[in-house]
């Protein structure tokens, strides 16, 4: 035993006393007890796991026994006379001068912790022990020092850092506060988050109390979670639980949700009471926000007339309004899934379901009528229109559905239908009588233009043959009285033509095109003026804006209003004609002026009605037929007309067309 | 039935009278027939022969025909006479009461040779008669059956 050896050879003292030395008897009185000691010593010294090294005060090892061995790697032979500097690593050497010259002032340095290099070159963590060897005369001559290879405790206690820190970080990162409680102390600790939540300033050591934690919580809440606590430290376990507390920093109203648990030490007694808390407000107030929103949409679903529902993406209807129930008479059970299909009529619910199918797959909205039954089995017509709610993906979240009974509406529609397939034919009955009568009008008047034509015929003729005939006997008057006969019978002719060119009017079709009034009107008055070239007749004639007419009737129009005009202005010199237009509103108004003998506007209300006349044959000839016709026209045509006139101071007719005109 | 050189088919004896007596003043030695409607007309014509096929027993140099006619109208008339090959190169005028412009197309559409409206005054009557019998029997060259 190299160590024993050399203590034998030279006696040490430890800690400042001799080693194996009695307190009471310092100096070593006692050979054999010393010795005695001294082998003591070295065994333990010998079977230490720990490195006992000593070395003199120049750092030179004088002994290294197996356990220095152990831990550094290097035999008593290799490092007995050299320097214990290799043992320490370069950045550190320092420390070796610091150790001896508290060593040289008599002093211990204690549980020094730090690195030491071994053989094979590793740093181990080290814990240094080092006092002074003092010879028999008291002198330090020497240093005991004892390492300890702590790197398995410096591992535990880096993990266990390590470990605290990921927990802070945790608890900062998901704002949950831990809190332990120990019964036995009754000393309550608080992370620097469970300070955060309930706002308030961390204290130094994070002790809190239960009372500081008690005042905060809500009192409506506090009898509960009190009761809580108590059941936990009685029975164990572990629970969940959401509890509201008042801030100590701003008074907010808080919502807690908290995890308890415990705890137990060695004996099986709860000795601690762990907790967490997490400030769950925002999520409150969301749920809150959350079920506020859809109790909204459920009154606005129970309140809208229409029954609505909605379908998940793949189409099973999860939820009805009550309009549904109502309506269908059908409860939540019958209607889950596909329940729906009981209360559509089989022979159109195929056609509903390949419509929804496609709807389904493409995401499309879809929109059909068709029947639901109602709670008293009658079927009510429903105009549906389904939305996809899609997500910004573009998928389908789900389908919100309406029906609209449009029962009522179906039925007035039908019957609008009806109606008018009614009006339709009682239009159709309506124009073939009028259709009847037309022909029957036409029947007449060509029945008229034969047969009463002949015998008037008949009468001109044969006072005609009498008058030649029987020339000589006759007196003046009777041959007077002959020429009345034919005259009047002559005058009749031309009131039965006048008759029916008034009845042609009234079935005659108007055909409708652009015409320019300016050319037929100048047409009309030559060929007027053909006639009855002598009278002396001015006319002017404006440029008349073109309009939609039928050029036949129109011109029609003009003859008769130009021969009134240039008939009742005889005797002027000269008879002067003016035809003109006005704009009226949104009207074109067209008019025949004269100078000639004019009309108390006293008959004017007269002036149009058949074979009504304002002035005697002697006077003015005429059958009373013109301006009958002329106002039927233009009453065909969708017009107006009137007169404006006074007695000898001309007449001015206006008219209107309706309709289009090119102004 | 004697050779004849028009055959008047009129109803009304007045106006049969007139036209006779018209034109008698203008063609004295002109022979006119009158028939008082279409059936006899035929008869006159045909005789018993089918008057759709047959050929015409008498042949006048102009038939003058009035339209509004009892038992068979005067458009029957003329169509029957009209499509019968051995009839259909008479001259037939139309002398009706009727301006019809209906009656004037039908008329000329089934071969009328001339459509005369009968004037209402007698003095115009008779000398479209007058006119008539002038321009048919003497102007007018016709064709010989």
């Amino acid at each position: 035993m190299a160590v024993a050896k050399k203590l034998k050879r030279a006696p040490v003292s430890v800690n400042g006393r001799a080693v194996g030395g009695d307190a009471s008897q310092p100096g070593g009185k006692a050979p054999f007890l010393d010795e005695l000691a001294a082998v003591r010593l070295a065994a333990i010294v010998e079977s230490s796991n720990e490195a006992i090294i000593s070395k003199d005060l120049k750092s030179i090892i004088t002994t290294w026994n197996p356990g220095a061995e152990k831990i550094f790697g290097y035999s008593a032979d290799e490092m007995v006379g050299t320097s214990v500097m290799r043992l320490i690593p370069a950045d550190r050497q320092g420390e070796e001068a610091d150790i001896l010259s508290k060593i040289k002032r008599g002093e211990k340095v204690d549980h020094f912790e730090t690195l030491r290099l071994t053989k094979d070159g590793r740093l181990i963590d080290s814990s240094v022990t080092a006092s002074p060897i003092k010879d028999a005369t008291g002198r330090i001559v020497g240093v005991s020092s004892i390492a300890r290879d702590i790197t398995e405790r410096k591992q535990a206690e880096r993990a266990l850092i390590d470990s605290k820190e990921r927990m802070r970080l945790a608890t900062e990162a998901t704002r949950v506060g831990i809190w332990e409680w120990n019964v036995l102390t009754n000393l309550v600790t608080w992370d620097a988050q469970m300070f955060e939540i309930y706002g308030m300033v961390p204290t130094q050591d994070g002790l809190a109390t239960y009372i500081t934690w008690r005042n905060l919580v809500l009192p409506e809440d506090l009898t509960q979670e009190e009761a809580l606590l108590q059941e936990t430290i009685l029975w164990g376990g572990q629970n969940v639980h959401e509890f509201r507390i008042q801030r100590a920093d701003n008074q907010e109203c808080r919502h807690i949700q908290a995890v308890l648990t415990t705890r137990k030490n060695a004996t099986g007694q709860v000795e601690w009471l762990v907790g967490t808390n997490l400030d769950i407000t925002e999520r409150k107030q969301a749920e809150a926000a959350l079920r506020a929103s859809e109790e909204r949409f459920r009154t606005m679903a129970n309140c809208i007339p229409q029954l609505a529902w909605i379908a998940l993406p793949a189409g099973d209807i999860v939820w009805y309004n009550e309009r549904w129930f109502e309506y269908t008479g059908t409860t939540v059970e019958q209607m889950q899934g596909w329940g729906w299909q009981s209360v559509h009529d089989p022979k159109v619910l195929p056609q509903v379901m390949a419509n929804w199918k496609a709807a389904l797959e493409t995401g499309r909205p879809f929109e059909m009528e068709f029947p639901l039954r109602g709670r008293d089995g009658q079927f009510r017509t429903f105009l549906t229109r389904i939305q996809p709610l899609k997500n910004a993906e573009g998928q389908v979240l789900n389908w919100f559905g309406t029906n609209t009974d449009v029962e009522a509406l179906k039925a007035a529609e039908q019957k609008v239908q009806n109606l008018n397939i009614e009006l339709e034919q009682r239009v159709a009955v309506r124009t073939a009588e009028l259709k009847k009568a037309n022909e029957e009008l036409e029947a007449f008047s060509y029945s008229i233009s034969h047969d009463l034509r002949a015998p008037l015929r008949a009468m001109g003729g044969f006072a005609r043959m009498l008058e030649s005939q029987l020339a000589g006997p006759l007196t003046p008057e009777a041959q007077h009285s002959l020429q009345r006969i034919r005259e009047n019978a002559t005058k009749m002719g031309q009131l039965i033509d006048g008759l029916l060119d008034f009845s042609a009017m009234n079935w005659q079709p108007v055909a409708k095109k652009k015409v320019e009034p300016a050319d037929l009107v100048r047409a009309v008055f030559a060929e007027i003026r053909a006639e009855e070239a002598q009278q002396p007749v001015e006319i002017e004639i404006a440029q008349l804006p073109p309009c939609e007419a039928d050029p036949k009737l129109l011109k029609q129009v003009f003859v008769n209003l130009l021969s009134n005009a240039v008939k009742y202005s005889r005797g002027r010199n000269p008879a002067v004609i003016k035809v003109g237009w006005r704009q009226e509103k949104n009207e074109c108004v067209y008019f025949v002026q004269d100078n000639g003998a004019g009309f108390s506007m006293e008959y004017a209300g007269k002036l149009f009605h058949v074979f009504h006349r304002l002035h005697s044959a002697e006077q003015f000839e005429g059958t009373g037929v013109g301006l009958a016709i002329v106002q039927r026209i233009v009453q065909r045509h969708g017009g107006r007309i009137w007169a404006e006139a006074e007695v000898g101071r001309g007449a001015t007719f206006h008219f209107t067309l309706g309709g289009t005109h090119y102004g | 039935m004697a050779e004849t050189d028009i055959l008047l088919v009129e109803d009304s004896e007045d106006d049969a009278s007139f036209f006779t007596h018209a034109l008698a003043a203008a063609q004295p030695s002109a022979q006119t027939t009158v028939a008082r409607d279409g059936v006899e007309a035929l008869l006159l014509l045909f005789g018993a022969e089918n008057p759709e096929r047959g050929v015409p027993t008498i042949c006048p140099r102009i038939i003058v025909l009035d339209l509004k006619l009892p038992r068979m109208n005067g458009l029957e008339l003329l169509r029957l006479l009209k499509t019968n090959p051995h009839s259909r190169s008479i001259p037939v005028v139309i002398l009706s009461s009727s301006k019809e412009k209906r009656d004037l197309v039908e008329s000329y559409q089934l071969g009328a040779n001339s459509y005369l409206a009968k004037p209402m005054d007698f003095d115009e009557f008779a000398g479209l008669v007058r006119t008539l019998g002038r321009y048919w029997l003497e102007c007018n060259l016709l064709q010989k059956i």
